[in-house]
């Protein structure tokens, strides 16, 4: 079977942890667990041209003290961009962590999880900058790993686009 | 380690397999295993071998080959629960050698730390939130 990597890409606590434990294991918990260094699951998904086996890095999450190192994405097919929508600077931790992706290993199939869609009072994400974004050809997913919302549907747009490059 | 004398270079040695539990794979162009051996059990990597299996049976090493001259790590992967190696891989000899060294001690102390930092970043940005959102309703 083909395999293809994928890394979860994102600022601290996003919830990258949380949207591969809800992919690969339909599980989710509150309690917030950081992640040192990687974690590596997998996944069978449906692909255009038989089963693709997903190797997911879940890495730790970017921040001032410590920079997401490059070398991971070696031998990565796509990766999902975690934001979360309720701490808007986590937008530019995306923003910046694409560019530094793009510089060190070129451009590579992505998709934009909004992560924490359930938490709707607490929304923070300017819906005018998703769309300048969007314009560019940045997919946005909006999506929950608490109730599940857009998770599928994220992993299998990332699997498309990694299909059709 | 040209310029070390050779005493030194036996204690490193001695210092890597005692306390960093290396482990190695040889793979060649097709991904087949050429070879394999040290701490393998460490890891978890006990029922990969030879003659069963292939590089696609080692997650870590999906889409990375080839290798050219410059070598790839990984640092800190967690291999079992609590289990975490610094994986090396380097081209010598027209094949391709994987190295697993433990890290998880390090990996340990640093996770108290990291769990902490962050555990009082988020709740500094709550408090930053809470307190800036009534002046925005004003
Ligand atoms: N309400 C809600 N909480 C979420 C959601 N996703 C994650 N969380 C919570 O957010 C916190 C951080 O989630 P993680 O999945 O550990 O985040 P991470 O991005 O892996 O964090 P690092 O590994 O530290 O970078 C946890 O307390 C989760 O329970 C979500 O969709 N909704
Ligand atoms: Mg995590």
């Amino acid at each position: 079977m083909i395999q293809k990597k994928v890394c979860m890409l994102g600022a601290f606590a996003v919830g990258k942890t949380s949207l591969v434990a809800r992919f690969v294991k339909s599980i989710f918990s509150e309690k917030y667990h950081t992640t040192v260094g990687v974690k590596i699951d997998k996944k069978v998904v449906a692909g255009e041209n038989g089963d693709i086996n997903l190797i997911l890095w879940d890495l730790y999450g970017e921040d001032d003290f410590q920079k997401v190192r490059m070398s991971y994405l070696r031998g990565s097919s796509g990766y999902i961009l975690v934001v979360d929508g309720t701490r808007a600077a986590t937008l530019d931790t995306a923003i910046g962590l694409n560019r530094n992706v793009e510089e060190a290993v070129g451009v590579l199939p992505f998709v934009v999880v909004l992560n924490k869609s359930d938490l709707t009072q607490e929304w923070e994400i300017d819906e005018g900058r998703v769309s300048q974004l969007a314009a560019q050809g940045w997919s946005f997913i909006r999506g929950s790993a608490k109730t599940g919302e857009g998770v599928e549907e994220a992993f299998q747009l990332l699997v498309e686009k990694i299909s059709r490059a | 380690m040209r310029d070390l004398p050779l005493q030194f270079c036996e204690y490193v040695l001695e210092l890597t397999s005692v306390h960093r539990a290396p482990a190695y794979f040889v793979i060649d162009d097709e991904g087949g295993i050429v070879m394999q051996g040290g701490n393998l059990p460490f890891y978890g990597l006990q029922d990969i071998s030879p003659a069963e299996s292939t590089a696609d049976d080692l997650l870590f090493l999906t889409g990375v080959f080839p290798i050219g001259e410059e070598p790839v790590s990984f640092p800190k992967v967690e291999m079992l629960p609590g289990v975490f190696a610094d994986i090396h891989i380097f081209n010598r000899s027209d094949q391709n050698w994987v190295l697993l060294l433990d890290t998880s001690g390090e990996v340990a102390q640093f996770r108290s730390v990291q769990q902490h930092r962050n555990d009082l970043r988020l709740k500094l940005e709550r408090q930053n939130r809470a307190a800036n959102r009534p002046a925005e309703e004003a």
